[in-house]
This record gives structure tokens, C-alpha cells and sequence, in this order.
């Protein structure tokens, strides 16, 4: 844990000025939990949402928050949960269960006004979007974050040896959706 | 995997409403402001039928908290008549300093 998230949760614990401890938490942490939440989401008002249902959730768990993980680590668990479930949740509220979570993606994806990507990273996000949920997430955090196995492994509580063979598994399916849609010169 | 790191060099590429993250500090701290009063709204709520009763319970408590000391104290001084044992001679001893002994042998033998 780095000294400043110690000194926020010591403000936390303190009752002195929990306002302000989540202000600095706030701050610190929103900006690297939105891009996490919208790579998951992939609809900006729907990460806004989600990270915004994040800190609501940090805030009233941060009194009962065991040290013996990282505040880092256990924000983004937070984040990542309130992002598939908000998926889950919308997935029954607007298609029943007749689609897939991936298929209401892709269409989401192509009416995003706030893609900002060409052709090629459309399809690269398509593909991305294909992939089982957890193969996703791991993509996501490896590929786009550059975070290290031990870190994600950390997060999704899972073995970096596991973590190694769903990345790899992900890249291999990313890879065969790509040269199928002939975007990418292999 | 590095001719797809090559080809996607540009690897976010999602946008934000320009000033977005400028306010998200700010915005946060609104709902944080507003869930937690609307938490609280709730629980006034879902405890409003019980508040009567509590309030019901809150006097019989207090009663018993004063008077029930109260009532203690006068056993614990009625328990303290009762292990009170004098002997005969601190009664005789008691009594030669509140009635003249002559008179009160007399009552007893009837005189």
C-alpha cells in the first residue's frame, strides 16, 4: 500500500474528516477506475454510472476494508464487479435473456459517440467483445492496461499461471476473429 | 501478438465528454451527498411504524432504571433490620437509655 492511500485511509478510520479522505480518494483513483469500467461497459454514460455506484460502494465498505489487500486492488475488485453486474442487470432489463451480453456490446459499440478509434480498433473492440467474460477482462487489463500478471492476479484472485493460459487463449481467439474479418495482415 | 500490438499501436480508443474528468470529482461528491441522505430518509421510513412502540419502550425502561434502584435500596435496608441480632444485654443496655427500667419490669410482671 503506498503512503498515500495509508494516510487516506488513517483520515478514514480517524472520523476526522471522512470527506475529505474520500475526496482524496476520489481524485486519486476515478480516472484509471473509469477507463477500467469502460472497457467493460464500453457506453461512456453507462461507465459514468458504474463509476459513480463504485465510489458509493468504496465509501460505505472503506470503514470495514481489510488491509491485508491493497486499497488499489480491492477498488478495482469493486469496480469490476459493479461493472458486470450493471451488464448482467442491463442485459435482462432491455433483451430478456435473448441476447447475448456480447451482441448487445458490438451495438453499443457502433453507436458510441465517444469512440474515437478507426476501422481497424472497431473490429479489434468487436473481437474483444467476443471473448468469454473473464478471457475479456484479462485481455483487457493485460493488453490495453499493460498491468503486470501479478497485479491482475491479484484483483481477479485467480493464480498468474491461470491468468498466463487465459491471456494467451484470449489472444489466440482475438487473433483468429481478426483474420477472419480481414482487418489484420498476419 | 506484436504484429497486433504494432497494427492497434493506438490502444485506447474510447473518448469522454471534453471537461468530463475535470467535474467527475465534483459530481461524485454530489451523489455521495445525496445517497446518503436518501439512505437516511430510508431508514426513517422503515423504522417510522416502530417508533412508537420504541418510544413506548423507552419510558417502561427508564421507569425501571429509577424506580427499580429505588425499591432495591429499601430491601437492602430491610435486609440489614433483619440481620441485625443483638444480644440481650445490649437490648437491656438500649432500653436503660430510653424508659426507666423500674417501670418497664413492672409492666412486664404486671404489676
Amino acid at each position: 500500500m503506498t503512503t498515500d492511500d495509508q494516510h487516506i485511509i488513517q483520515l478514514f478510520l480517524s472520523g476526522e474528516d471522512e470527506q475529505k479522505a474520500f475526496r482524496l480518494l476520489v481524485s486519486k483513483y476515478s480516472e484509471r477506475l473509469y477507463w477500467h469500467i469502460r472497457k467493460i461497459v464500453i457506453c461512456h454514460e453507462d461507465a459514468d454510472d458504474v463509476l459513480q455506484n463504485t465510489f458509493i460502494k468504496v465509501w460505505r465498505g472503506i470503514r470495514e476494508f481489510r488491509r491485508e489487500s491493497r486499497l488499489y486492488t480491492w477498488m478495482y475488485r469493486v469496480a469490476t464487479n459493479e461493472a458486470l453486474n450493471f451488464l448482467q442487470e442491463k442485459r435482462r432489463a432491455v433483451h430478456g435473456y435473448s441476447e447475448e451480453t456480447s451482441g448487445m456490446l458490438e451495438n453499443q459499440l457502433e453507436g458510441d459517440a465517444y469512440f474515437c478509434g478507426d476501422d481497424i480498433q472497431r473490429e479489434l473492440q468487436k473481437a474483444v467483445l467476443k471473448l468469454p467474460e473473464r478471457q475479456r477482462l484479462v485481455f483487457n487489463m493485460k493488453y490495453f492496461d499493460d498491468m503486470k500478471y501479478e497485479k491482475i492476479a491479484e484483483i481477479l484472485d485467480v493464480a498468474v499461471g491461470t491468468l498466463k493460459a487465459t491471456y494467451h487463449a484470449a489472444v489466440k481467439k482475438v487473433e483468429e476473429s481478426l483474420r477472419l474479418s480481414d482487418t489484420i495482415i498476419m | 501478438m506484436n504484429e497486433m500490438t504494432d497494427k492497434y499501436e493506438q490502444k485506447n480508443p474510447f473518448s469522454v465528454p471534453e471537461g468530463y474528468f475535470d467535474s467527475l470529482e465534483d459530481r461524485i461528491m454530489i451523489r455521495l451527498r445525496k445517497e446518503e441522505r436518501s439512505r437516511r430518509a430510508r431508514l426513517l421510513r422503515t423504522f417510522k411504524p416502530f417508533m412508537g412502540w420504541a418510544a413506548l419502550v423507552a419510558v417502561v425502561v427508564l421507569v425501571m432504571i429509577t424506580v427499580l434502584p429505588a425499591r432495591n435500596e429499601g430491601i437492602a435496608e430491610t435486609q440489614l433490620d433483619a440481620d441485625f441480632n443483638p444480644t440481650t444485654e445490649e437490648i437491656l443496655e438500649y432500653l436503660a437509655g430510653e424508659v426507666d427500667l423500674a417501670v418497664l419490669s413492672n409492666e412486664i410482671l404486671g404489676r
